[in-house]
């Protein structure tokens, strides 16, 4: 509100937000001056100058008529005028102020007519608004999230869009430190002094939802502040995309092999990427890719957000390999010459399984070395006859699989390429092998080793009749099996998530 | 197979076939509705997209017409390649500004096949960087505190490597 004691030199002197009240206001009494003209930030010395012109004219002839007597009277001295314009001007003052108050409670719908008008009218109302949302702002920073919402409630009753706006202003505040925004932008920077404190102490942000307090600090924008105005380009920036384009992209991020790792560096790298990367859709279709129909609700588990459960719930891990080293001891054969030579032979093989999130997974056991090992499951379109397939399933923390023999497998196509269906009759038994492991982790990693529960080998006759064998699970010969990372198998989108 | 005018959003008309500008679900959508006739003169407006952009998108459906659509059965998803084909490689061999205009066009002339190639590029760009190389790649601003910074960093610890 103005105040209605200044001057009217101050009045003027003011900004350019109180001068366009005081025009708005005269151009409703048939002022021969468009507005329009008057609102911008180059117009404060001319604005004055007209002032002075046009005073007396329009003062005595549209606003007091009693006055206007006087004015007749000393039309010819300039102190009578000034004491004229002053008394004059008071009277306008105390008018115009009424007028606004009523205005401003009767006639809310004015302020959809023009963006400058509206601005203009409802000027308090926003400083008020603005006022009151900060002062939410400060308090749930501190925590006291139930005060914070009644002053949100008040400030957005005076103001319904005062949370974008607020974001505008500050957006706008460094570029453009002129006219208008000098009044809000003092303002702003008193009140976010203690804010900017906050940081230099290295404020305890431990426990603080984030996501909830980059919201606030980016409004309804979210990404176009991550734009670096300090380096100059005319390109189009990643900020102009709109935000199902982001969400397409950060999908063919995590992709099928489920690359969170590259998923939470994008997180890290600005505020905007950090709400789009926890966005709680994209991991809701995370979890239900790990866990398929077994996912469940949220209700019925004890996970607060889907990243919780996807971080805290036992898991296999995509992108990479599950590797196992076996050694073992063989006494070789006599020396045929010399009896006392008899040589001990050291075996060692590598058990490798890889998990697909389509719910396949491929099992290999032989001598390379891990560096050769993993390259061979590489190309899951393109696997190797040596590699068996299967399909994975997870019950809690117990990972299920099922491989059959390769041969089996592709028994119909071999046997029609032979021209005659013999060859499938004389396959003896299909072979299946059923695993069960449980998922452990190590101080240092979670659920990164597979430990072997069962193992057993079904053999499946023609005629009907199943032997099962049980591998007998020694430490020594199935030793639990630790996952490595392979950047080769995610460091490239195959299909988004 | 006729022939369609298209005119960009600074008013180049491209005269293209309709086999062509049929690779946009939207272009499609637009003929079906409006019922265009063939031989008939009549120019589909396209007020989102620049002639150079829609110059590169009308080559990239010239080569991609013949592909075949995109279905939902399993024996696509089989044959899916994870490679993005050479000569796509080569067309995408552009600045990072084409190629978000190129999304954009590709997103408002629903075209999945180059809308799906290129936001795998703009990924595989992301793919394996650290925060802070993908700031550079895509001139973004850290405007995280350094508060903020290690709280997230603490959040994402999971992920990280020993």
């Amino acid at each position: 509100m103005v105040d209605t004691n200044q001057s009217p030199v101050t009045i003027i002197r003011g900004t350019i937000s109180k001068c366009s009240k005081f025009w708005n206001v005269y151009t409703s009494t048939d002022f021969p001056y468009q507005p329009d003209n008057y609102i911008g930030k180059y117009t404060v010395g001319r604005l004055f100058l007209e002032f002075h012109g046009f005073n007396k004219k329009v003062l005595t002839s549209n606003l007091s008529e009693p006055l206007s007597e006087d004015d007749d009277d000393s039309s010819s001295s300039p102190f009578h005028m000034r004491n004229n314009f002053e008394s004059a001007l008071q009277e306008f003052r105390e008018n115009w102020q009424k007028e606004i108050k009523t205005s401003s409670q009767k006639r809310p719908a004015f302020k959809h007519v023009s963006d400058s008008h509206d601005s203009i009218i409802d000027e308090s109302d926003d400083e008020k608004a603005e006022r009151l949302f900060k002062v939410g702002i400060e308090l749930e920073q501190k925590g006291k999230v139930y005060d914070a919402l009644q002053y949100y409630r008040r400030a957005v009753q005076l103001v319904p869009d005062i949370e974008y706006r607020i974001y505008e202003i500050s957006k706008r505040q460094l570029p453009l430190n002129n006219g208008n925004e000098m009044f809000t932008s003092q303002k702003n920077r008193l009140s976010k002094e203690p804010d900017n404190n906050d940081n230099d102490r290295k404020e305890d942000l431990e426990g603080v939802n984030l996501a909830h307090r980059f919201k606030d600090h980016l409004g309804s924008n979210l990404i176009l502040s991550s734009l670096d105005d300090k380096v100059v380009s005319t390109q189009f920036h990643i900020s102009g995309l709109p935000t199902e384009i982001i969400f397409y992209i950060l999908k063919w991020i995590i992709s099928n092999q489920l690359d969170l790792h590259s998923l939470e560096q994008v997180s890290e790298t600005c505020k905007g990427f950090y709400l789009f990367a926890r966005d709680e859709d994209i991991w809701k279709q995370i979890c239900k890719k790990m866990w398929g129909s077994r996912t469940g609700s949220l209700q019925e588990t004890t996970f607060s957000t889907w990243r919780e459960m996807f971080i805290k719930r036992e898991r296999i891990n995509f992108n990479g390999c599950y590797i196992s080293k076996t050694t073992y001891l063989r006494y070789g054969e006599n020396s045929f010459q010399d009896e006392f030579y008899r040589p001990i032979q050291l075996i060692m093989y590598y058990r490798y399984i890889r998990f697909l999130s389509d719910g396949k997974v491929f099992m290999m056991t032989n001598s390379d070395e891990p560096h050769v090992g993993v390259n061979k499951m590489k190309n899951v379109h393109n696997i190797r006859p040596d590699v068996m397939r299967g399909e994975w399933r997870l019950h809690g923390d117990i990972v299920i699989i099922t491989c059959y023999k390769n041969n089996t497998n592709f028994k119909p196509i071999a046997s029609r390429r032979r021209g005659s269906l013999i060859a499938l009759e004389t396959t003896p038994t299909v072979t299946k092998y059923d695993i069960e492991m449980t998922i452990r982790g190590t101080s240092k990693k979670r659920f990164c080793q597979l430990q072997w529960n069962k193992y057993s080998l079904i053999q499946k006759r023609v005629n009907g009749s199943e032997t099962t064998t049980d591998f007998e699970l020694s430490n020594a010969k199935f030793p639990p099996l630790y996952f490595s990372k392979v950047k080769s198998y995610h460091n490239e989108a195959d299909a988004p998530l | 197979m006729p022939n369609i005018k298209l005119q960009s959003s600074d008013g180049e008309i491209f005269d293209t076939s309709l086999d062509i500008a049929l690779c946009s679900l939207t272009i499609k959508t637009m003929i079906d509705d409006c019922g265009i006739d063939e031989g008939e003169d009549t120019v589909v407006p396209l007020p989102n997209v620049n002639s150079t952009i829609l110059r590169k998108v009308l080559t990239w459906a010239q080569y991609h017409k013949d592909d075949p659509q995109p279905t939902e059965d399993d024996d696509s998803k089989e044959k899916r390649t994870d490679d993005i084909s050479s000569w796509d490689a080569d067309f995408l061999k552009v600045d990072q500004g084409t190629l978000f205009e190129l999304i954009l066009a590709a997103n408002y002339l629903d075209i999945k096949g180059l809308l799906d190639v290129t936001c795998k590029t703009v990924a595989n760009m992301i793919k394996g960087k650290t925060p802070e190389e993908i700031r550079k790649t895509f001139n973004i601003k850290n405007d995280f505190t350094p508060a903020e910074e290690e709280q997230v960093r603490k959040e994402n610890e999971w992920c990280e490597e020993k």
